[in-house]
């Protein structure tokens, strides 16, 4: 039953989007992988301890408060009737910074086949701010 | 028959596709360089040792500072493009006490 749905739905599509592990860095710096992540603590992670560990960030905010580490990576491949190509996904990685340089929060936004980058940008601003900028 | 050997094929070179790219690949991540074997410009610093102006003597001021100037960061293009970030952070005494070289690019 699946396979005669799959197949309908290769032939009827124009293109075949087929998701990948990241494989190419496209712009800005290198990525910040999940075990860097994984070890950031609220409240006890500080601003001196994210520069050691990932350098500078690509843009910042009220006085430091808020660091933006970004970075693009093709993630997917699609492929279309003569030809394909890779889709890059834009990563912003935001980190919020208390009145003692500890981290207060953080998330990882990125965009993808149903989140375009201006829908990324927009939900980064909607963290940082509580609302589109 | 024909129609479900194409669509068999189609989706075991799908499969052979994906298991080679996250096989064989990856994204550049962010890391920290082994401070072993580190770049020669940077050999002299010295956690606990080395002082703030020393650091500006011979590598002159740094082009990013955060907290007041306790923490620098110095830019560094090695081989092959490849991008680091000297962070360097001082104490009360301008004492280097931690500095890291990471891999941005």
């Amino acid at each position: 039953m699946l396979i005669p749905l799959f197949a309908i739905l290769l032939i009827n599509s124009s293109c075949i989007y087929v998701p990948t592990p990241a494989f190419g860095l496209i712009s800005q710096r290198g990525a910040i992988n999940k075990k860097i992540i994984k070890s950031l603590k609220q409240g006890e992670t500080t601003r001196e301890d994210l520069l050691l560990l990932v350098g500078e960030p690509d843009e910042n905010y009220d006085q430091n408060r808020y660091f933006i580490y970004e970075w693009e990576a093709s993630e997917a491949l699609v492929a279309v009737p003569g030809g394909g190509d890779a889709v890059a996904k834009k990563h912003y990685f935001c980190v919020e910074f208390d009145e003692d340089n500890r981290i207060k929060r953080f998330v990882h936004i990125k965009s993808g086949l149903f989140k375009n980058t201006n829908d990324a940008q927009n939900e980064l601003y909607k963290w940082m701010f509580g609302s589109n900028q | 028959m024909f129609y479900y050997r194409t669509i068999r094929c189609l989706i075991a070179s799908f499969c052979l596709l994906y298991t080679l790219i996250a096989t064989i690949s990856c994204a550049p991540q962010r890391e920290v360089i082994d401070e072993h074997v580190t770049i020669e410009r940077f050999k002299f610093l010295h956690d606990g040792k080395t002082d703030k102006q020393e650091i500006i003597d011979q590598l002159g001021l740094p082009p990013s500072t955060y907290e007041n100037r306790r923490i620098f960061i110095y830019y560094w293009r090695g081989e092959e493009s490849k991008v680091y970030h000297v962070v360097l952070v001082f104490n009360e005494d301008n004492i280097l006490k931690r500095h890291s070289v990471v891999r941005v690019r």
